[in-house]
């Protein structure tokens, strides 16, 4: 406890920290004596789970702690500002701004939500530099726009004075990391910065976070719960499980020579490119054809002319039977409304869906009507948000039970009863989950109780729609398990909507992508993933976060992405290393 | 030793099991369940709930628990503008376990005729004002040496407990008990008006027909409120905005002035007092929908959105099915705590009404009209106890406005505790 700064130049360090939250069930330990050590100019990721206390920790160390926060003894967080040694947790009043906003700055998930939305964002910024560094206001917005610049946002100085909603999703995160940075902090602490971003925006931002870092010397403190991402960009790691550190230590030991059975099971959900299905011999005969579809949403403006929107352009397509089909875009390519289309959820404006092999031929489109109940007995949907999509007022078993009741397939009570008890053990739900209401389950339950729902009346195809984009790692293996199983079990055919290439590798064995509304390629995931054809395929799979190992000790070295041309000869650089570990 | 040793892992297991019951008992609960144990634990809502609770009782069951008939039958003739008669245990006499109170007799009225002048006019005016039933004429004086004695289950004046009649079949069943009552004469524990009228036994009866035009009326309201919610939510577009500009337009117009139109065009009507009191009920009711209206159009048109609305459609659900099993109890909570807290207003625009002497009127018992005797100089100078009426008003609307507020409080999923 005596000389906390070495010789290493050591930034901040956590020792001991407790917090436990003051709640109607009590105190709830959030963060368990964890220690952590961030040395100047240096990447430490902290990956975990939703839940594992990293954000509580992070926040602490800004002193962001909610009002039912306690900090126990003998937490002790030390940061080393200008050669002096401070004691993050006994600094009071004014004092605190050397954590919030000086020293250590911190960029959040949600780009959206962390700049206020009725104000421009130059005078956010220029607020900032204001109090922090006493610029005066030219001088303030003339570093903002130079820091604009140096983020990447094209045309700065338009947009410095824009408001944050007229910003697209990486523009904003970009714009959120130009006003962390615009107080030069020595520690800048990145909560999950890129989740919410596309796979080839993420790319770009960690990019532009190497180059800040080698720029500016400037430490940071990356949470995330990818391990591809950590792979990329940092150099020290740490895992933390249920509030306690699981396993530490240099990046390349943790991510390649794991020791702890949470961290291999982590890295078990990275895409095992060496792995992947072979093709059956024949290819099955389509379940589902698509012809000509065109999907096109009337946006009412204030206007008489009312204007279309094009959300998907005339796409046709086979969807084989039994066989979990992957259909991969960025957001706005018009994946979501393709899927809910195959269900008569989208206004089809030209084009049929026709299913095959049915009771009765099912064939709808444009000018042609279907029976909704016709349909449903066929086809059904998983939807993307568990908290939304199950009602909190119905019991579990009333939920399930919805299809069964609304078309009357069950002719009394325990008949229904007896379905929905067997659907709930294939999907393995506890039976005496039964009678719970949707509050009491955490979001891979709710998932679950939504697949025992659109399996109950025994359909033949079933769209999941981003079904795992909101769940954590290892509960998204778990579902995925889950859907091979069913596949096997009972045959039937899954379409799953998803814009994150790894699930779609580690789970489908057709694979069709798509951009702006049109098909750019299909084929068998071997094909998609090991030998794409187009640009835009290409440049998809190389934006994947694979475990990459640093060819270098030397933390400085920035690893950049090439252009699309050397695409295919990195890839299968790293998965030589893969298979040669 | 052994049992030394394991006895904390008894205790740990005893209380594990406690635990998982308590666990089972929040995962099962429904929406209602949550509500009221988060209720239970505001103390100011329970102890107004008791009170509001013991308010409506005794408003339900007023004819037992008042001593005296408070319509002109009941009235006495000789306590007119009587002070409240004081009950007592001990006095100078002696200690007395049954509770008593003092006989009384009426202070002969002295008039001096002398300071008239032998004016035949004068004597006239005497005569014909107010000056002889005036309150200085009315003096009793209580005459401790002869007590009467309280008795509880009192046999006193006849009311209808049950009174109705289906298909040419009368039920009629009366009783004619009391909670307490005096051998001799009458009690008025608060003292009586200027027919003699017993002020308890009015306030109490005035509780249950106050009570019971705001429940008329918020009946009306939440029907018409869901009518007009219902449809504009569920369809939208053209239907919603022609549905709220009306809306709009009624919600601008100020309350009163709209009253005293109703109450004139009521007035031309021939109404009998019953029918008047359900009149205003249901004007008061109809025209407050705007409110609960919009809120319920806007709740109806966030909850068509959500996906498992989309999901139940899928499913193979009708727009009923879909209507009345899933959106109807998203807001079954909402439009409970609702109409509680409007209770105090609907009241409050019931009193207003009688106040100004647009609504009920004597004889009926109504704490409006109860409240409009406080407009009369000589009650607010010589009968004070005319004004007890006015703090049970105000204890039954605090009572109401502290039980809403709790339950607002322990509905709301986004407030801390």
């Amino acid at each position: 406890m005596t000389n906390l700064i070495s010789s290493k130049k050591r930034l901040l360090e956590i020792r001991d920290l407790t917090v436990d939250f003051r709640t109607d069930e009590g105190l709830v330990r959030a963060v368990d004596r964890i220690n952590l050590k961030v040395d100047q100019g240096e990447i430490m990721g902290l990956v975990g789970e939703s839940g594992s206390g990293k954000s509580v920790s992070a926040k602490s160390i800004m002193r962001l702690m909610p009002s039912n926060a306690i900090i126990q003894q003998p937490s002790r967080i030390q940061l080393n500002h200008e050669g002096k040694d401070t004691n993050v947790l006994a600094l009071q009043g004014r004092d605190l701004r050397l954590v919030r906003g000086n020293a250590v700055s911190m960029i959040f998930q949600e780009p959206m939500a962390s700049f206020a939305p009725a104000i421009r964002i130059s005078d956010q910024i220029i607020q900032t530099m204001q109090i922090h560094l006493g610029y005066d206001k030219a001088l303030a917005r003339k570093k903002g726009i130079e820091l604009f610049e140096r983020v990447g946002i094209t045309d700065p100085e338009t947009r410095f004075d824009q408001y944050v909603f007229e910003l697209s999703g990486g523009m904003r995160q970009r714009a959120m990391i130009a006003m962390a940075l615009s107080t030069k902090p020595k520690l800048l602490i990145a909560d999950e910065p890129t989740t919410a971003l596309d796979v080839t925006i993420q790319a770009q931002v960690l990019d532009l976070m190497l180059e800040l870092r080698e720029q500016y010397g400037m430490a940071m403190l990356f949470i995330t719960h990818d391990l591809g991402v950590v792979s990329k960009i940092a150099d020290n790691v740490t895992v933390m499980r249920k509030g306690k550190v699981v396993e530490e230590g240099g990046a390349d030991d943790v991510l390649f020579s794991p020791k702890h059975a949470y961290t291999k099971r982590l890295l078990d959900a990275l895409p095992h490119l060496n792995d992947l299905p072979l093709p059956p011999k024949t290819k099955p005969d389509p379940l589902v054809s698509i012809k000509d579809l065109s999907i096109s949403y009337t946006m009412s403006g204030s206007t008489r002319k009312t204007e279309q929107f094009v959300a998907v352009k005339n796409i046709s397509l086979d969807l084989p039977q039994g066989q979990i089909i992957g259909l991969v875009g960025e957001s706005g390519s018009g994946k979501t409304s393709l899927g809910k289309a195959l269900l008569g959820a989208s206004p089809i404006s030209n084009g049929t869906v026709k299913y095959h092999n049915t009771e009765k031929p099912i064939e709808f489109g444009s000018t042609k009507k279907y029976k909704r109940s016709r349909l449903a007995k066929v086809a059904q949907i998983v939807f993307q948000d568990p908290y939304s999509s199950l009602n909190p007022r119905m019991t579990v078993r009333d939920i399930i039970a919805e299809p069964l009741e609304a078309m009357k397939l069950t002719r009394n009570r325990e008949e229904t009863d007896q379905r929905v008890i067997e659907i709930a053990k294939l999907c393995h739900i506890d039976v005496s989950h039964l009678r719970r209401f949707p509050h009491a389950f955490s979001g891979g339950q709710r998932q679950r109780i939504s697949i025992a729902r659109a399996l109950v009346c025994k359909p033949k195809f079933i769209v999941a729609d981003e079904s795992v984009a909101a769940l954590d790692v290892s509960i998204q293996a778990e579902i995925l398990n889950l859907l091979k199983e069913l596949r096997e079990q009972l045959g039937i055919t899954i379409l799953f909507i998803s814009h994150d290439l790894s699930v779609i590798a580690n789970l489908c064995d057709w694979v069709c992508v798509m951009k702006s509304g049109e098909l750019v390629e299909q084929g068998t995931v071997r094909e998609i993933f090991l030998a794409p054809q187009r640009d835009y395929t290409q440049k998809l799979i190389a934006s994947i976060p694979l475990l990459e190992q640093r060819k270098e000790k030397n933390p400085l070295e920035v690893v950049r992405l090439g252009k699309s041309s050397d695409k295919i000869p990195a890839m299968s650089q790293s998965i030589a290393m893969k298979c040669a570990i | 030793m052994i049992r030394i040793l394991t006895r904390p892992f008894t205790a740990i297991l005893r209380r594990k099991k406690k635990k998982t019951q308590a666990d089972d008992a929040y995962y099962t609960a429904g929406q209602m369940a949550l509500i009221k144990a988060r209720f239970k634990s505001k103390t100011s809502g329970v102890v107004a709930a008791w009170i509001l609770f013991s308010l409506v009782m005794l408003g339900f069951f007023a004819p037992f628990f008042a001593p005296n008939d408070p319509t002109i039958r009941g009235a006495n003739v000789e306590y007119r503008r009587g002070a409240p008669q004081v009950v007592y245990f001990w006095d100078e006499n002696g200690f007395s376990l049954r509770p008593f109170t003092y006989s009384y007799h009426k202070e002969k009225a002295t008039l001096d005729l002398s300071s008239l002048g032998g004016d035949l006019a004068a004597l006239d005016a005497l005569t014909s004002g107010n000056a002889l039933t005036s309150s200085s004429q009315n003096k009793f004086i209580t005459d401790p040496d002869q007590r009467r004695y309280l008795q509880f289950f009192f046999k006193g004046w006849e009311y209808q407990l049950i009174d109705f009649t289906v298909l040419d079949y009368e039920f009629n069943l009366k009783w004619d008990r009391h909670f307490f009552g005096v051998e001799q004469g009458q009690i008025h524990l608060l003292g009586t008006d200027e027919d003699g009228k017993d002020v308890l036994s009015r306030t109490l009866h005035a509780i249950w027909v106050t009570i019971s035009i705001a429940i008329v009326a918020l009946i009306v309201k939440l029907l018409v409120s869901l009518l007009v919610g219902g449809v504009s939510g569920y369809f939208g577009g053209k239907v919603d905005a022609v549905m709220m500009s009306i809306t709009e337009a009624v919600r601008v117009i100020p309350s009163i002035p709209i009253y005293l139109a109703c109450a004139v065009a009521l007035s031309e009507l021939e109404l009998d007092a019953t029918q008047r009191y359900f009149a205003i009920a249901v004007v008061i009711g109809a025209l407050d929908f705007a409110t609960l209206g919009r809120r319920l159009r806007t709740h109806i048109l966030t909850e068509r959105n959500q996906d498992y609305v989309l999901a139940a459609q899928l499913c193979g659900s009708s727009t009923w099915r879909i209507i009345w099993r899933h959106l109807v109890p998203s807001f079954s909570s909402y439009i409970i705590v609702d109409t509680l807290i409007n209770f105090p207003y609907v009241i409050l625009a019931e009193t207003s009404l009688s106040f100004l002497g647009l609504g009920l009127t004597e004889p009926v018992n109504s704490l409006g009209v109860l409240l409009q005797k406080a407009q009369d100089p000589d009650i607010q100078q010589n009968m004070m106890w005319q004004f007890y009426p006015v703090v049970l008003f105000v204890a039954l609307i605090m009572a109401f406005v502290f039980v809403g507020d709790a339950l607002r409080d322990s509905a709301d999923p986004y407030s801390e505790k």
